[in-house]
């Protein structure tokens, strides 16, 4: 741990200039900070095949010849827009427009990947052209650390199963049933099948439907991710036949993100 | 993920944000208005039956003119389910995914900073406070792991001594006496001798924690060839009793130790009873 720091406290009465500000100056301290953390893996001015070597003392007592690496970090989103100088609601690793962030892209007709080393050199020229290119990419101006780093940043592996699964796809798919059942006017019975799921092993017993649960949590999503299924699988008993095509489909999409989740 | 992507349309009209929404109930607004003037209109030449059948038309074609309105609207462009789209390279690459969690980081906060804060006198100058406390539980932590790695094996009972130099009458070998001699070994008498003297101890083990910290530890003795320990009630240890917290976590280690000692022997006297029991079936016959 680097450093434990204090959130401040979210005042709505003062003008938006300031928290932006604010915001700014907490980016370019979190580089500074990132910038000094990540100093031995930045690139060297002439690098030979001893550079990026250093003595590291191992668990038994003796020096070891390593050379760091970058290999992995987690963060939310937000987070990674912030790390990577981004917009918010854009790709990490692929030069995505924001309207095709839903559409499902086959691995060969991918978008290309984001260029670190021509953002830093548009970053460095500090021109209107170059400004406008970074704007068209979603890109803030500015140093950043990762753009210095020999490796290629999305690439590298950047899953994290409780934000983006568990308090982020789950809760979506918790959210669009429940609505899905309100406006075909099952949620009675979706609520009383919800609050019907028995204490079984380790689930602790339902005492409020989901509308009356304020903020789940992520343990909260991953005990519900086990019995999600068994819920909602009950949906085609209460509809009328035409309504039971469209439940199959919602019972099947249901299924199969669930599944990728338990397989991840 | 392809598979989901082609059942998510079911779920597009729970998508439609604040704009769609609003969208959707002008135009609910603007239809609701042109059948109230169609209604006026008509009201004479308009039997009830056929007003009846108009109505569930204009019913009908107002739901469906929302759901198309709403559907124009909604989209899945948002970044997380992008992100679950990339996933499918990375497991292809690099495995299962279950390590990549921040759970562990967002836990750490709780136990490092609000548990923390929890114990301190909450002064302004809390920090002196706040970051001993993390280590002590990390300490106590790390000695808990020691001790139960240590009496896996019987014969380091010498090495818990060197742990824990002031409990060493406590956590001194432990052998019964079917333990010394292995001719005259009985897995009914071993059981039961391990539990006499567990629960002999235990009642020690009891008096000492309960007189030094007022604290109710309840275990169950000996039910069956379990035992265990469970605290029923703990008060909030501040920080100017540290030492006698650390007694406390001291006895209740080395009592943990006793017992993962005889779970472990325990566990030892079944699996020589199963190997004697299957030793004795003849292999030979009884398939013909």
């Amino acid at each position: 741990m680097v450093t434990l720091l204090p959130i401040p406290i979210k005042n709505l009465n003062i003008p938006q200039k300031r928290p932006d500000e604010q915001q700014q100056t907490n980016c370019e301290v979190l580089h500074e900070v990132l910038r000094r953390v990540l100093q031995p893996l930045t690139l060297k001015l002439n690098p030979s095949d001893k550079s990026g070597y250093y003595n590291v003392l191992c668990e038994h007592g003796n020096f070891r010849r390593c050379k760091p690496v970058l290999a992995a970090w987690l963060a939310d989103c937000p987070e990674y827009s912030d790390l990577h100088r981004l917009e918010r609601h854009v790709c990490f690793s692929y030069e995505s427009p924001k309207n095709e962030l839903g559409d499902d892209v086959p691995s060969d007709k991918q978008h290309p990947r984001w260029g670190q080393n021509q953002y830093r050199r548009l970053s460095d020229a500090n021109t209107k052209s170059a400004d406008a290119e970074l704007s068209s990419c979603h890109v803030h101006r500015g140093f950043n650390v990762f753009q210095h780093i020999p490796c290629i940043m999305s690439d590298l592996p950047k899953a994290d199963l409780l934000h983006t699964m568990q308090i982020g796809m789950l809760d979506h798919l918790q959210k669009s049933i429940f609505h899905f059942m309100k406006t075909h006017e099952q949620l009675n019975k979706y609520n009383a099948i919800w609050l019907s799921v028995p204490a079984y092993d380790d689930l602790t017993p339902k005492n409020k439907s989901y509308e009356q649960v304020s903020q789940w949590n992520g343990k909260e999503m991953k005990e519900m991710s086990r019995y999600l299924f068994g819920v909602v699988i009950q949906f085609p008993l209460g509809g009328s036949p035409a309504q039971r095509p469209i439940f199959n489909r919602a019972i099947d999409c249901t299924r199969v993100l669930l599944e990728f989740y338990m397989y991840t | 993920m392809h598979r989901f992507h082609t059942f998510e349309v079911v779920f597009l009209l729970e998508q439609a944000g604040k704009k769609g929404k609003a969208k959707a109930n002008a135009l609910r607004t603007a239809l609701v208005k042109k059948r109230k003037v169609e209604e006026e209109t008509n009201a004479e030449t308009w039997t009830p039956s056929k007003k009846g059948c108009k109505m569930n038309a204009w019913r009908d074609d107002i739901s469906h003119e929302i759901d198309a309105s709403k559907e124009l609207d909604a989209d899945f462009n948002f970044p997380k389910i992008h992100l679950v789209s990339d996933w499918v390279e990375q497991i292809c690459r690099y495995g299962a995914l279950q390590q990549y969690s921040a759970e562990g980081h967002e836990q750490a906060h709780k136990t490092n900073l609000t548990d923390s804060w929890n114990a301190c006198n909450h002064n302004l100058n809390y920090l002196p406070e706040v970051i001993p406390f993390q280590r002590r539980i990390l300490y106590f932590e790390i000695r808990e792991l020691n001790l139960q790695a240590l009496a896996q094996r019987r014969e380091n009972s010498a090495a818990v001594c060197k742990v824990l130099p002031s409990g060493a009458d406590l956590a001194a070998p432990w052998a019964p006496s079917h333990m010394r001699s292995p001719n005259s070994w009985s897995p009914k008498t071993a059981v039961m001798e391990s539990i006499l003297t567990l629960g002999s101890k235990t009642s020690e083990q009891y008096l000492t924690i309960h007189k030094t910290q007022r604290t109710v530890w309840q275990y169950t003795a000996a039910r069956g060839s379990e035992t265990s320990i469970r605290v029923v009630t703990r008060r909030k240890y501040r920080m100017n009793n540290c030492t006698q917290w650390s007694s406390v976590f001291t006895n209740v280690l080395l009592f943990k130790l006793r017992v993962s000692m005889v779970n472990s022997y325990l566990r030892c006297v079944d699996a020589q009873e199963a190997r004697a029991g299957l030793e004795g079936i003849d292999r030979t016959s009884g398939y013909g």
